[in-house]
């Protein structure tokens, strides 16, 4: 029976658990990374220099910045059309909208990458069926292109978009949208002036999320983008694995972690993540 | 000529039936309440007229016209919610700008319409505040604000004031009831309050398990409730069971636990074998001896005592195991019945209403 | 899920894993995603009674255990195991940097091997060991013993271009005369070569590479690159499903190509770009550097260099070997007399001083 004394331990125990841990297994190596980035091959500023000089790791920043941005703007999109049914739709296309927004949640992103290789390849099943449908008459290289890359990474990101969209819009009373219709506003004027705006907080987020997560990505746009479509992870991965470049890569590294963090800190300050907790 | 009627409406779900062939008009400048018990069908009649939920049968009809299909936003009622259901992200000016703008006023009359109903609801001060950052009562403001800025043929109003404490809900009955008289405006009113339904209304619905039981004048349904279920929910009121009625004239008799009981009765009672007489505590006198001028007079014993102030209630045994309930004024020094003592209860013959059903 | 299905989904995923394009969790997750983490899982290395052989998966561990490590444990009783995790230059450097070296013995590049090496990081081979006479001369390394030899070729569609086939680099960069998608190796050995030959630079006069001309020269061919593949079993999909005409394959790949396709893709060893593979010891490796050696000088034997040959068509380091292979393999040797003065060889020396660099600009160009 515990007393008020040892709650207190307890929780004291409690919360330190996190910090004690992430302090030797996250805090100490990050240290470690970015003691790499000013000290090899020699000390100084010169990896953090051609970070920020070099044209082509600039292009390949930018790349990434570009599809990031392009697999963020369409898996926010598509999140919020599959939260919307999935909150506000009948059992019967819930069901429907959990198993495409679960399944593929519990598939590697690797045997996903592969499968969208052998939907899409040059005899692949989507060119079957265009061929057979008559709809093109030579098959399209549809596969290990910026396309394929993109979607492959959509797919992957839809579903961390859907749970910040469905949890904001779990929390609008319906009654709020019954209420505007009963004061004579059309479908369109309810979306933009009530359900947008009480959504906001969830878009937001989903956004961060999603171009967070993206920037990381490694195996998808390495198997779908055919070596063409390198991005600043896999970028990071040859200056560790490649060409052995290890300060760089830790300054690239260090460089992608800034953003990221003021990316998360832009998230909590904007949209305060404790009330998409309910 | 009626503003609002509807015909047979019944809405069902599945085999359930939850609101059966209501028959209703609505005045023009009425306030009707809508009065029952939670699931009596009461609101969900209110959301048939408001358009947002379709009747499985029947009609409404907005000035002759029917209205039956017609969408809930191009009927131009204003709407209360339970809850009130304002736009958390908007301010209380903005929320009430809201049914406006959808209607594309010109912005100088919006802004003056927004500020003329923010006084009449008495919100100075707080047009700029988020819902969030008001009180329960002024949120209700806002609502009913927004409600009416638009000039709603029809006003209904949702359980609008069961979230409130009771000073506050006092205080926005008095606020309604000038609302309704300085707008002129329809006001239909959903409430299973019995109290406010009496303060509030010129007319009051019963609902009783989807069905429309009574409609009346405050007045006409507290004194001349139809059935024992309208008389039972509108104020207090004892109910005595009468055996072996027998009509004479304009008068039954009965009797219960050995004394003859009397009440008037113009219809014919032949054919029924039981009823019930219906007394308004009001209408009785206790008395240590038994009223000689008195018809209706049954001995009782005192069960409990309650002091409530200006009033002490006393619960009451007859015969039979029947409890009823009375109260008298704490200060009398006439007659102060104690605990156990036994006394009579008695009343004038014509304040008895028979009830068959 | 069909079990042929995901038997496939376990090899791709295991090829992809031995390339090095993933990292040991990602695989261990995708294989349990499979339901199969029980079939096939990368060794455990490191103990300190055993001989770790590190190469790069797949086939090469069947391979390997048949040609030197089965009879290498007979002979000295050391159990051997074969990890299958690839030995990159990165994954060396980090199993030296950290102090806790768990390979003994990596089949490795030799330029790798160099770089390494001269950083302090690898043992060199202890030539009073390792025999260097049964090495293919001029390639006894310091700090790595060739393994076997393998050439990067030109693959193409037979059934296109048959009754003409592309015999040089020039023939591979000339869409119009063999029209179709090309495919590049995305990690650039050999690649530059190509594009120099391709341009015209004498074979003799190909070292030192210039990058920009030929950076140039691929950039010319870049709009008819399908993909610039990433492992051995991509570059042969890319063949068999039509999806390139042409490739640049290793030949080990374009052999099991055109066995696959019964002939309708073909291959050629004149200009192919032929390397060993180096032996390479990390310094401090677990079973020590004599054990290491001893199991290196071992694999030189003609008769295991003829197995590995049979096995996986890698060809024999030891010259001595090639008089044992049989006729029906002398086709695929890529190191016999006939077939090595077809093909150029890479110079491991220039790789070792100028990769990193030349890796960065090849995939800024293929990359924009």
């Amino acid at each position: 029976m515990g007393s008020v004394r040892q709650t207190q331990v307890l929780q004291t125990v409690l919360l330190w658990t996190l910090p004690v841990l992430v302090l030797p297994f996250y805090i100490a190596p990050l240290l470690g990374v970015f003691e790499w980035s000013l000290s090899r091959p020699e000390p100084g500023l010169q990896n953090y220099v051609r970070l920020v000089t070099d044209g082509d790791v600039i292009a390949v920043l930018l790349r990434t910045f570009r599809i990031c941005l392009l697999v963020t703007l369409i898996s926010v999109l598509c999140a919020y059309l599959l939260a919307y049914h999935w909150v506000f739709g009948s059992p019967a296309r819930r069901l429907i909208m959990e198993i495409c927004i679960f399944i593929p949640f519990w598939i590697s992103v690797l045997i996903r990458a592969f499968g969208w290789i052998v939907l899409l390849r040059t005899k692949g099943v989507a060119n079957d069926i265009l061929l057979f449908s008559g709809v093109i008459s030579d098959p399209l290289y549809l596969v290990r292109t910026e396309f394929s890359v993109v979607l492959g990474m959509v797919h992957f990101m839809v579903p961390f978009a859907v749970f910040p969209l469905a949890s904001v819009m779990r929390q609008i009373d319906p009654k709020i949208l019954l209420a505007s219709r009963g004061m004579g506003a059309s479908a369109s004027f309810t979306f933009f002036n009530a359900f947008l705006p009480l959504t906001l907080a969830g878009i937001v987020a989903a956004i961060i999320i999603v171009f967070v997560f993206s920037l990381g990505f490694f195996i998808t746009p390495a198997v779908l983008g055919g070596g063409k479509i390198v991005m600043i992870a896999e970028y990071i991965y040859i200056q560790m694995f490649q060409t052995t470049n290890w300060g760089f890569g830790a300054a690239l590294s260090v460089g992608l972690l800034a953003i990221v963090a003021i990316l998360s800190a832009l998230l909590f300050r904007v949209i305060r993540p404790e009330r998409l907790v309910r | 000529m009626a503003q609002i009627s509807t015909n047979g409406v019944s809405k069902r779900y599945g085999g359930i039936t939850v609101l059966s062939e209501i028959g209703i008009e609505i005045n023009d400048g009425e306030f009707l309440t809508l009065l029952g018990p939670s699931g009596s069908g009461k609101t969900t009649f209110l959301m048939i007229l408001a358009g947002f939920v379709e009747p499985s049968a029947g009609q409404l009809f907005k000035n002759g016209s029917d209205i039956t299909q017609l969408p809930a936003e191009q009927r131009n009622f204003g709407m209360v919610f339970q809850g009130y259901a304002l736009f958390p992200h908007l301010t209380a000016r903005q929320n009430i700008d809201y049914p406006l703008r959808i209607r594309g006023v010109p912005q100088d009359k919006r802004r003056s319409d927004v500020e003329r109903i923010i006084g009449t609801v008495g919100l100075d001060g707080h047009g700029d505040k988020k819902p969030s950052q008001l009180s329960g009562g002024q949120q209700q403001r806002v609502a009913l604000a927004r409600a009416l800025v638009f000039g709603p043929d029809l006003l209904l109003l949702d359980e609008p004031l069961s979230a409130l404490d009771r000073n506050m809900r006092e205080q926005l009955q008095v606020e309604l009831k000038r609302l309704h008289r300085e707008t002129g405006t329809t006001f239909v009113f959903v409430t299973h309050d019995q109290s406010e339904a009496l303060a509030l209304s010129d007319k009051i619905a019963i609902f009783d398990q989807g069905k429309l039981v009574q409609t009346g004048t405050p007045e006409t349904i507290y004194r001349e409730p139809n059935t024992r279920f309208v008389a039972e929910f509108l104020g207090s009121i004892n109910i005595v069971p009468l055996q072996g009625p027998v009509q004479d004239g304009s008068v039954l008799r009965g009797t219960f636990g050995g004394q003859l009981l009397a009440a008037p009765q113009s219809s014919d009672m032949n054919g029924y074998t039981s009823c019930c007489l219906a007394i308004r505590p009001e209408h009785m006198r206790v008395s240590r001896d038994r009223p000689q001028d008195s018809t209706n007079a049954l001995k009782v014993q005192v069960r409990d005592l309650t002091y409530q102030g200006a009033t002490t209630d006393l619960v009451l045994s007859a015969a039979d195991e029947l409890i009823l309930t009375f109260s008298v004024p704490s200060t009398t020094a006439e007659f102060q019945p104690r605990a156990g003592e036994k006394i009579w209860l008695s009343w004038p013959a014509d304040k008895g209403k028979v009830l068959t059903v | 899920m069909n079990k042929d299905f995901k038997r496939d989904c376990v090899d791709l995923l295991r090829s992809k894993y031995e390339a090095g394009q993933l990292n040991r969790r990602t695989l261990l997750a995708g294989l349990t995603a499979l339901g199969v983490s029980a079939v096939w899982r990368p060794g455990k290395a490191g103990a300190a009674d055993q001989l770790v052989v590190v190469n790069w998966g797949g086939d090469a561990i069947p391979a390997y255990e048949q040609a030197f490590t089965k009879s290498f444990s007979t002979a000295t009783g050391t159990t051997i195991q074969i990890d299958g995790s690839g030995p990159l230059e990165g994954s060396m450097k980090t199993q030296f940097e950290s102090g806790s070296v768990r390979w003994d013995v990596c089949d490795a590049e030799p330029y790798s091997a160099l770089r390494l090496g001269r950083a302090g990081m690898i043992e060199p081979i202890d030539y009073s060991i390792v025999d260097k006479s049964k090495i293919e001369p001029g390639f006894a390394d310091e700090f790595s013993a060739p393994s076997y030899f393998y050439s990067h070729v030109i693959a193409y569609d037979a059934t296109k271009f048959g009754a003409k086939p592309p015999s040089s680099w020039a023939d591979f960069w000339d869409v119009e005369k063999y029209p179709g998608k090309r495919t590049l190796y995305k990690w650039m050995t050999g690649v530059l070569e190509a594009a120099l030959l391709a341009d015209g630079v004498d074979p003799a006069e190909l070292y030192p590479l210039d990058v920009d001309r030929a950076l140039a020269k691929i950039e010319g061919l870049k709009p008819h690159v399908a993909s610039f593949w990433q492992s051995g079993a991509e570059s042969q999909q890319l063949l068999r499903d039509g999806e390139v005409s042409m490739g640049f394959l290793w030949h080990t790949r374009a052999s099991l190509t055109e066995r696959d396709t019964e002939g309708d893709v073909r291959w050629t060893f004149d200009q192919g770009l032929v390397t060993p593979s180096g032996w390479t010891v990390i310094k401090n490796n677990p079973s020590g550097a004599k054990t290491a050696m001893e199991f290196i000088a071992h694999c030189q034997k003609p008769e295991y260099q003829v197995i590995l040959l049979q096995e996986l068509g890698n060809g024999p380091a030891n010259p001595a070997a090639h008089a044992l292979v049989p006729a029906d393999f002398a086709s695929v040797d890529a190191s016999s007399k006939e077939n090595f003065a077809r093909q150029i060889a890479i110079q491991s020396e220039w790789y070792a001083e100028h990769f990193g660099g030349a890796l960065d600009k090849y995939l800024a160009l293929i990359g924009s």
